[in-house]
């Protein structure tokens, strides 16, 4: 089990509620703070005014056609460099994956996320730079 | 969406601020700004983070109509907060200004109805910059100066705020930021600045207001450098009209 819990909170982006609650509920017992948003507009509004340990995002929210959360990816690589994120994603493509990874996400998590996976990725986002 | 938890009517909460005349050795009080939080409990709570959200969804003006109309509506129904000679500063984004043209005949009558002369409103203009030399913001602030109402520059000498919009909004207000109030007693520099606007001010027929007051030094230096408003946490912070009143 993952031990280590940042003291900046995590933001988790995620338009279902019940996946997002899941997984912050999940956090929260490793001893993580974590914040949920559930749209793209609430999400950056977020990350201009505060500062985050890492950002797992959805890459499609709400009734979008295309894969909106590669735009908080990319306001993340433009003004949270910082910052890290884990990509979760229920249809998950190569092509995808690869754009999300060009923008800067460090790891891809397929939904319903294994709680292995979930450590591996947040051991992932909290790692000490090298 | 969250947008619309703000049409609720918790959603959007009106918070008060006083500014104060600061000309007299006891404060007389001038006005007061209507602020906004988000709704409570929600990530949008903080004011910042309510605004950036409005202004990803390009929903200014839908959002600013809202924020007026609770901040007038409560102060409205509550005597004794605001008399017949206080005034109320309402803050407008400026493309609310330039592209929704009956958002000022909406103000007036929302002040109408509450029985607010139109002298005691004062818009305040955030993120003026965008629409800097644009006619429908000219006409606006032509339509705003008809009506009988004042204007003021918010956050003066930050980013939004420049030296063009004293051209261009005829202000009847200087907001200077809080950024050159602080330790401005130990600052020659930023006293600099202050007396500065404290003698171009008067050349556009304006007052200043010095925001973020928050000493007994700070208060003293900006009342002898000339400046005749002040607000802050040194007075009061932004309250709820139970609390305020």
């Amino acid at each position: 089990m993952h031990s280590v819990a940042s003291s900046r909170p995590l933001l988790i982006v995620e338009d279902s509620r019940a996946v997002g609650l899941a997984l912050a509920l999940l956090l929260r017992l490793k001893g993580q703070e974590v914040e949920c948003a559930s749209e793209e507009a609430e999400a950056i509004a977020l990350l201009a005014h505060r500062r985050y340990a890492g950002v797992f995002v959805d890459l499609r929210l709400g009734e979008a056609e295309s894969p909106n959360g590669l735009r908080i990816l990319d306001y993340l690589q433009r003004n949270r460099p910082e910052t890290r994120a884990v990509v979760l994603t229920a249809f998950g493509t190569p092509l995808l994956a690869r754009e999300a990874s060009r923008l800067g996400a460090v790891a891809f998590l397929t939904k319903p996320v294994e709680d292995a996976d979930l450590d591996a990725a947040l051991d992932i986002l909290l790692a000490e730079e090298p | 969406m969250l947008l619309d938890l703000l049409h609720r009517p918790a959603g959007l909460r009106p918070f008060y601020q006083p500014i104060f005349d600061i000309r007299a050795e006891h404060p007389q009080l001038h006005a007061v700004e209507c602020l906004t939080r988000g709704p409570q409990g929600t990530t949008i709570e903080s004011a910042p983070i309510l605004f950036e959200y409005v202004r990803q969804l390009g929903a200014e003006a839908r959002v600013d109509r809202l924020c007026v109309a609770r901040a007038l509506e409560a102060i409205g129904r509550t005597r004794g907060v605001v008399d017949g000679s206080t005034s109320v500063c309402l803050n407008v984004h400026g493309v609310t200004l330039a592209q929704d043209q009956d958002f000022v005949p909406f103000v007036a009558e929302l002040a109408r109805r509450q029985g607010f002369a139109p002298w005691q409103l004062t818009i305040e203009i955030l993120e003026f910059r965008n629409f800097a030399g644009d006619a429908r913001m000219a006409a606006a602030i032509d339509t705003l100066h008809e009506k009988g109402m004042r204007i003021a520059i918010d956050d003066l000498g930050q980013a939004e705020s420049n030296l063009r919009m004293l051209l261009e909004c005829h202000a009847d207000y200087f907001k200077l930021d809080h950024y050159f109030v602080r330790g401005i007693e130990s600052d020659p520099f930023r006293r600099s600045i202050v007396a500065a606007l404290v003698d171009l001010a008067p050349r556009f027929g304006a007052w200043i207001v010095a925001e973020g007051v928050e000493t007994p030094d700070e208060l003293a230096t900006v009342r002898r450098l000339g400046v005749c408003y002040a607000q802050g946490y040194l007075f009061a912070p932004p309250r709820s009209l139970e609390a305020a009143s």
